[in-house]
């Protein structure tokens, strides 16, 4: 049901919005990065992320496969699929939500402006609301977001085996940079 | 009397070292384990245009039959682009609406011209609008 609303979002905002308003990537890049205390850097990137943004309501979703994230180490992407994000069971990800304060960005004035970003995060099953800071930069015509913000493991159910909990912190950072073109 | 002790003592130490060394040796070997080889793990042959009509038609069977498995996909190459790491992002034709986008491993250089059909192997992470693959290969290259 879920991809359904979702899928219908992406074309209903390209249709209703007029193709002006509406950007897109599908080669957005998600990373996250767990700040443990162990020697070994836990960090995997995503760059295939589908994202499409209304430069006019602000309205902002994304889409994640969540078996698109790399790691270094097989052993580790192994885990994080198997045990923690339970991939196979819930391959995708999404964010829905706006800008709050759209009407701050000049899109026909290059500048990085900063924003607030609210909307709803599933991951792993669990929807959460979430909020962050960032930016949208304008450059020649071109349209990139970025963001950075913190998630709660267990806020989505994903439980970390007591025997490596100090080599996984509770507390995640995701970064969201994504760079957009005119929906044509 | 010491003696023995003495032997019983070595030969504890000795098969505590040994268990010692296989097990780090198991446990570096399966911590430093290679990511999977897309170039000779048996893969999965379908075209293009079926792929894209199986995830349409049915998205949760479609995983069921190819979600993380090494596809082997022919087709034919509608776009050519770039991702923000760099890599080439090769889109296959698929349906008229979703196609099959494959990302290929950063060390695959080609020369290759949209309207060319491929043969590309790699890994099958799901359905968004598109089919997504990662760490692409051309087949017979």
């Amino acid at each position: 049901m879920k991809k359904i609303i979702i899928s219908a979002l992406f074309i209903t905002s390209a249709i209703f919005a007029g193709a002006q308003n509406i950007y897109m990537t599908k080669t957005g890049k998600v990373s996250f990065y767990s700040r443990a205390k162990s020697p070994e850097k836990v960090e995997a990137d995503n760059n295939e992320v589908s994202s499409v943004l209304n430069t006019q309501t602000g309205d902002m979703v994304f889409a994640i496969l969540v078996k698109s994230f790399h790691f270094e180490r097989a052993l580790m992407e192994e885990h994080f699929n198997e045990n923690y994000v339970e991939s196979s069971k819930y391959p995708k990800s999404t964010f829905k939500g706006s800008i709050t304060n759209i009407s701050t960005v000049n899109f026909s004035k290059d500048g990085t402006y900063p924003v607030t970003v609210e909307g709803d995060l599933t991951l792993h099953g669990v929807t959460k609301k979430v909020s962050s800071k960032g930016s949208v930069t304008v450059k020649a015509g071109k349209i990139s977001a970025y963001s950075k913000f913190e998630i709660k493991l267990k806020d989505f159910n994903v439980s970390i085996p007591s025997l490596v909990a100090d080599k996984i912190s509770e507390e995640i950072d995701i970064t969201v940079d994504c760079k957009y073109e005119l929906k044509s | 009397m010491s003696l023995l002790k003495n032997k019983a003592v070595k030969w504890g130490l000795l098969s505590a070292l040994v268990i010692l060394v296989t097990g780090s040796f198991v446990g570096y070997k399966m911590y430093t384990k290679p990511h999977r080889d897309v170039q000779h793990i048996k893969a999965i042959p379908v075209a293009a245009t079926k792929l894209v009509a199986d995830y349409e038609a049915n998205e949760a069977h479609a995983d069921s039959t190819y979600l993380d498995k090494v596809l082997e996909v022919a087709g034919e190459i509608t776009e050519i682009t770039q991702n923000q790491k760099g890599e080439s992002v090769i889109a296959l034709d698929g349906t008229g609406i979703g196609t099959v986008r494959c990302t290929m491993e950063s060390s695959v250089q080609h020369d290759i011209k949209t309207g060319a059909s491929v043969i590309i192997r790699g890994i099958c992470t799901g359905y968004l609008t598109d089919v997504i693959m990662v760490r692409g290969l051309f087949q017979g290259k």
